[in-house]
């Protein structure tokens, strides 16, 4: 989980469709064409699902911490951490935190 | 024509001094008797994969042990829906006179094979390996992230959820074999520690040595024609992440292949043998299958509709949940519970034999979804 390993806000949108995907392919998921551009996002999104995570899936890991899917504004969804007060509807902003050496994206309430 | 011709399972749960070849090969055994063949009329041969034994030619190597020469076997791999994709690939193998008899076999040590941290810290690795496992989840981490979306949408509460472990151990109390007998209530369920919430303990099932064996054949026992008329398939997506539309997951699509390759109908099956790694899992299934309106499964469990004695009985053994979980076998044992009680032939908690049945399985997370409709013809 070291090592520089960074999760981001990247996402793909496709030059032909515009349609936007977070898991990187070769080729549009919706139309197949090759010419899509990786971008970052805002931060901005809504709150998809929540889970508190009571037993973390190793003993290097310290729980509980809370995981989440966000509907991000520029149409796709990513799987992040978030605060304990975050619920499925709720209008949130990210920030960058470290979690077992690695940077990761945690999800608060937008102001 | 395909028929299962044989059948069995060993009791799931702890079985200290099993690896998978033994646990394999007992289920094979069995299955064999039950399908009233020897070694050398078996032609066929499929096998599910072990998380103890991660074997690259896992049926060959079964072959070698059990003493089987067969003209057809490889492996098969789908995750949770192995089970149920053996059986469809059996069917259509038949069907096209690849093979005569075709043994189907499945299981594992995973309980006693290693230790829990490591199944679970394996099994969590299912999740992308760069936008998810990072975050440090679980696999009931990932379902827990469905039923979040799924009781936000539809108004399940963590009540509804817990009706249908209740329902499955009280199925299990009833069975020797099971891994988990022991009674429990809505009450106990939720009460039970939390592992990812929604999600506690007995929301999941356990993790259990054991194994399980079919034969599908060109032809059925004299006792009891139980055909496979035919199944269908749907895959939309692996990671969680990329689960687009909590109301359709794949199960109907599935399905309505399915009723299409049989000529039967979700309607009119008896019996139901639906995959149930989770409270979250099973519910889902029945309402995206049509069993019940959404959020209006729960309501039909208490009301005795899915138990034995209730209009559609419902892994009536105890389910992954409650009869147990070793892997690739989990969903076999559900089929093994189908055709005991479809044959008429249970010694113990028979109910009236159903004449139709129906079997769903489902791979990763909700990723991969298998549906096969089975009739009685005699």
């Amino acid at each position: 989980m070291a090592n520089g390993v960074v999760v981001d806000l990247g996402y793909d949108v496709c030059g032909n469709c515009d349609a936007r995907w977070r898991v990187p392919r070769p080729r549009c998921p919706r139309c197949g064409d090759a010419g899509c551009v990786r971008r970052q996002a805002a931060g901005a999104g809504v709150a998809a699902a929540v889970t508190r995570v009571m037993r973390p899936p190793s003993a290097h890991l310290a729980g509980p911490y809370s995981i989440c899917l966000v509907d991000m504004d520029e149409g796709f969804r990513i799987m992040a951490h978030c605060a304990d007060d975050i619920a499925v509807g709720s209008a949130v902003v990210a920030r960058f935190v470290e979690f077992a050496g690695t940077s990761i994206p945690f999800f608060e309430r937008s102001p | 024509m395909s028929f299962l011709r044989g059948w069995s399972a060993t009791p799931y749960g702890r079985i200290d001094g099993s690896n998978t070849l033994s646990l394999m090969g007992e289920a094979a055994q069995a299955a064999l008797a039950s399908a009233g063949l020897e070694r050398g009329e078996i032609d066929g041969l499929l096998c599910g994969y072990s998380t103890t034994l991660p074997h690259l030619m896992l049926s060959t190597l079964f072959a070698e042990y059990f003493g089987l020469a067969p003209s057809y076997a490889h492996g098969v791999q789908v995750g949770g829906a192995t089970g149920a994709a053996m059986i469809l690939l059996a069917h259509n193998l038949i069907e096209n006179n690849a093979a005569r008899n075709i043994l189907l076999v499945a299981g594992e040590n995973r309980l006693t094979g290693q230790s829990r941290d490591s199944s679970v810290s394996t099994l969590a690795q299912v999740g992308h390996p760069d936008f998810e496992v990072p975050l440090g989840p679980t696999v009931p981490s990932y379902y827990a992230l469905v039923a979040s979306q799924y009781m936000a949408r539809f108004g399940v509460t963590e009540e509804d959820l817990a009706e249908f472990p209740a329902l499955m151990r009280a199925n299990a109390s009833r069975n020797p074999h099971a891994h988990l007998r022991s009674p429990i209530t809505v009450a106990d369920v939720l009460a039970s520690r939390p592992i990812s919430t929604p999600l506690k303990l007995l929301d999941c099932c356990p993790i259990s040595d054991g194994a399980a064996a079919l034969v599908v054949s060109r032809f059925p026992q004299e006792a009891a024609a139980i055909r496979i008329r035919g199944g269908g398939q749907a895959h939309l997506h692996q990671h969680v992440t990329e689960l687009r539309d909590i109301s359709a997951v794949g199960a109907d699509l599935s399905v309505c292949r399915a009723e299409a390759a049989s000529g039967m109908s979700r309607k009119n099956a008896e019996y139901l043998a639906i995959y149930d790694s989770f409270s979250i899992t099973l519910l889902l299934l029945l309402e995206e299958l049509g069993f019940a309106a959404r959020g209006e499964a729960s309501r039909l469990v208490r009301h005795g509709y899915f138990s034995p004695d209730g209009a559609r009985p419902l892994n009536t053994h105890g389910g992954l949940m409650s009869y147990g979980h070793c892997g690739t076998a989990g969903a076999l044992a559900h089929i093994v519970e189908m055709c005991g009680q479809m044959s008429g032939s249970r010694a113990d908690r028979q109910i009236r034999p159903p004449a139709t049945a129906i079997m769903h399985g489902d791979g990763g997370v909700l990723s991969s979804h298998v549906t096969i409709f089975f009739a009685r013809e005699n």
